[in-house]
């Protein structure tokens, strides 16, 4: 009895050294933020954590996103964001309105009818210059920030719209650019975000 | 405040009306159209065949919105066409938002068009965007004494697998009957190519002469100036390969009695 007894309490103390140790050294971990977007060329749906960078002057985020099968073929997408927030406008002492933050975000769709690279024997050198699997995209986000109190583990929701476009609609609109405006190649998504 | 607020994301709201994508992959979306060969083929099947046929056949739209623009203007200022074929190379990153661009362009033609699959259609999800928008990537279709036989030459594509060009779909519907006294073929990549599969390029060219009533063989890929090839010297079923679009032309191809004429239109 002693003997499980004594068992009991050494177990029960590693336990919570382990997870003492376990949740300092999630603390670190923890993202700042971790959003839900629809569309925005990263999927149907797309879940995302990112860190504040310089003093929330930037951003960088991991998403992973898909589009199911009978929502435009079944895909799956890993995109690394890397948003830029110069402007922060507080309403109130409730609201933070970030009209324009410059995003720039390579993706990368997996699956089988996707390259990095086309590769040899099959085509000459440059026969297909670009990657079908990597996109370099380019754009902007405009994000509505709503705070809660300064204690609250979550500090505050956010609502954002960001519009990309990439490296080919880029290269395509450039081709065309007497015939095709500018706008036409911008793709649109909207989230919402979780910040801690 | 509140207002301001509101209005921001009323705003932004109203500009992505339509605009939002999944992936520049997707092979589809909400308004993305499906079966156009079918719906086309549908029009043509209502005109009446008169003793000429006349048709504005050029492929390789890929990036050239511009000129394939034109190119539409082009042949609806004119008033003999009978149809168009769009022989393949319709995108050049294979991804929807250029199908659809270049669908859009050629909607507003007058007359029917057939779209052919090219070597760039297949890439990324190409293939199965063309299967959705436009349908199968080997397919017939009739006008008048005329069975048209489309077929995807892009061996390439599938590693020179000896699968494409398909003989044996080609056998069993290069058929003559049923008021159908002549075969046109059509695909994108020519024999003479390298693009060809290297192990089919002598059967596919004998099948062609050996077949009755094959009268041509029509092809795009090469954006140089309209040329025909033979097998064998100067006889036998014409391989004739159109300029492309992004090159700003065209052939017009004539069909009379059994006869086929072709001639470059630059526009």
């Amino acid at each position: 009895m002693l003997k499980k007894l004594t068992f009991s309490v050494l177990f029960a103390l590693l336990l919570s050294n382990t997870t003492f140790a376990q949740s300092k050294f999630w603390k670190k971990l923890e993202p700042d933020q971790v959003n839900l977007q629809y569309a925005g060329s990263i999927g149907f749906l797309s879940v995302g954590a990112g860190y504040d960078l310089f003093n929330e002057k930037a951003g960088l985020s991991l998403h992973v996103g898909y589009v199911p099968e009978d929502l435009g073929g079944e895909l799956t997408i890993i995109a690394v964001k890397f948003h830029y927030r110069p402007f922060k406008i507080p309403i109130g002492d409730k609201f933070i309105i970030e009209p324009f933050n410059p995003v720039f975000f390579p993706s990368y769709t997996l699956g089988q009818n996707f390259d990095f690279k086309f590769e040899k024997p099959k085509y000459r050198e440059g026969y297909y210059f670009w990657s079908s699997a990597l996109r370099v995209h380019l754009g902007a986000s405009t994000e509505v920030k709503v705070l809660s109190r300064p204690d609250a583990k979550i500090k505050a929701l956010s609502l954002y719209a960001e519009a990309n476009t990439n490296d080919l609609y880029a290269l395509s609109w450039f081709q065309n650019r007497t015939s095709t405006p500018f706008y036409r190649i911008f793709r649109l998504g909207y989230g919402v975000k979780m910040h801690f | 405040m509140k207002k301001i607020i509101l209005y921001t994301i009323i705003i932004l709201l109203g500009f992505g009306c339509n605009s939002d994508e999944y992936s520049p992959n997707q092979v589809f979306n909400r308004k993305s159209p499906s079966n156009v060969n079918a719906t086309q083929i549908a029009l043509l099947n209502q005109k009446t065949a008169s003793n000429t046929i006349r048709i504005a056949f050029s492929g390789d739209t890929q990036r050239s919105y511009a000129e394939t623009a034109l190119f539409v203007d082009e042949v609806n200022a004119r008033n003999d066409i009978d149809f168009v074929i769009l022989d393949g190379d319709i995108s050049d990153f294979g991804l929807l938002a250029e199908f659809e661009g270049i669908y859009d362009i050629y909607k507003r033609l007058d007359v029917p068009f057939i779209s052919v699959i090219g070597n760039h259609d297949l890439v990324a999800n190409g293939r199965a965007v063309y299967e959705r928008m436009f349908g199968a990537l080997n397919f017939t279709f009739n006008f008048g004494p005329v069975k048209f036989v489309c077929h995807d030459t892009n061996g390439r594509e599938y590693n020179f697998d000896k699968s494409t060009p398909n003989v044996g779909w080609l056998k069993s519907n290069l058929t003559l009957g049923n008021g159908i006294t002549s075969l046109v073929a059509v695909s994108h990549v020519p024999p003479i190519d390298d693009d060809f599969d290297p192990d089919l390029r002598q059967p596919y060219q004998t099948l062609f002469n050996q077949t009755p009533g094959l009268i041509a063989s029509l092809h795009s890929h090469r954006h140089a100036k309209l040329a025909t090839y033979y097998q064998n010297g100067n006889t036998g079923v014409p391989f004739i390969v159109t300029n492309a679009i992004v090159k700003r032309a065209y052939t017009i191809i004539e069909i009379t009695n059994g006869q086929i004429n072709a001639q470059e239109i630059n526009f």
